[in-house]
């Protein structure tokens, strides 16, 4: 049998050329029993390697591990009852804000409106004093020669009393 | 883009990364313990998942850190040191009787001793290449250095291990 090509295979190997696909072959090859004289030293190579692959964790390591993540899950999240009130809090939480924002909300739009009233009422009567005085302004020319008319009157009837 | 699940992708894992953590600590409790803490941890960082591109080279690389982070504490590796410099005392003084004197399962044990005894980086390139049968890229991604680096130490310890057939 001709061993030329494991033997270039040998070769590129412990030059780390080879491929793991040749690896493989490599490994296949020297697992045999009928190796000739000139190859057998490296048989050991490979049946040790074979035999560290095989190396495995003991039978219970699985069921130990899922001991421990079960134990760390339930520390994770920690069991506790809580009453059907405590569940509905936050929900009670948000119905009082939304009840104090609409109060607020409410209150600040009656005073705003109630400013609002205030201050057309006060622009009224603002402008009614406004057309008041004016219009006394306005009468004062009017008042003024009625005044001298009286004056007048006055002082002829107290010319006639004279 | 896939669903990862801790039982049918994560958890198959298992062995490889013993395998991985055995090579840098050689002590099967030790790695062990490295093997859950690694699960562990992987489980409870299960939300980076998706973001995740090469699940595998990621939880080795966890389980590498930790087991590098045990043999660093422990000081396993100046007691391991001290066992590599008897072995190679030994080797000098008493050399090792011929093939032949020995049957093939005392030859394996040799060859994996040899293994154990090479430099960590050695060792684990090793175990990623030849027992995992990763992909260069996938080993320089996992141990932080370039492949050609990569290649540079699996020629060194392979070489290693063929001299002293």
């Amino acid at each position: 049998m001709d061993y030329k090509y494991i033997e270039q295979l040998l070769e590129r190997y412990w030059e780390c050329q080879t491929t793991l696909e040749e690896e493989a072959i490599l490994r296949k090859f020297f697992a045999q029993d009928d190796l000739p004289a000139s190859l057998l030293p490296y048989r050991d190579i490979f049946a040790a390697e074979a035999e560290m692959a095989e190396e495995h964790l003991s039978d219970n390591f699985e069921q130990q591990l899922m001991q421990r993540i079960g134990a760390r899950q339930e520390q994770a999240t920690p069991c506790r009852t809580i009453t059907l009130g405590q569940r509905l809090q936050p929900f009670y939480r948000a119905a009082a804000i939304v009840a104090i924002v609409l109060t607020i909300g409410m209150a600040a739009q009656q005073g705003f409106d109630a400013n609002e009233q205030e201050d057309a009422q006060s622009q009224l009567t603002e402008v009614s004093a406004t057309g008041d005085t004016l219009q006394l302004f306005t009468d004062m020319p009017e008042a003024s020669p009625k005044a001298e008319a009286v004056l007048t009157t006055s002082a002829s009837d107290t010319i006639i009393i004279q | 883009m896939k669903t990862l699940d801790f039982h049918t992708d994560i958890l198959p894992m298992k062995d490889r990364l013993f395998r991985l953590a055995l090579s840098i600590t050689l002590d099967r409790t030790e790695a062990e313990d490295i093997t859950q803490e690694t699960l562990v941890r992987v489980w409870e960082r299960r939300k980076e998942w998706p973001q995740i591109e090469n699940i595998q080279a990621w939880c080795m690389t966890i389980a590498r850190r930790l087991a590098l982070d045990a043999v660093e504490k422990a000081k396993i590796h100046a007691e391991r040191e001290a066992e590599v410099a008897d072995y190679q005392r030994s080797a000098i003084s008493s050399p090792a009787p011929a093939d032949e004197a020995l049957d093939r399962r005392q030859r394996v044990e040799a060859v994996r001793r040899l293994i154990s005894q090479l430099p960590e980086v050695q060792r684990t390139i090793i175990e990623l290449r030849d027992i995992e049968g990763l992909r260069y890229d996938e080993i320089a991604q996992l141990t932080g250095i370039s492949e050609t680096q990569v290649k540079v130490y699996l020629h060194r310890a392979r070489k290693k291990i063929r001299e002293q057939l």
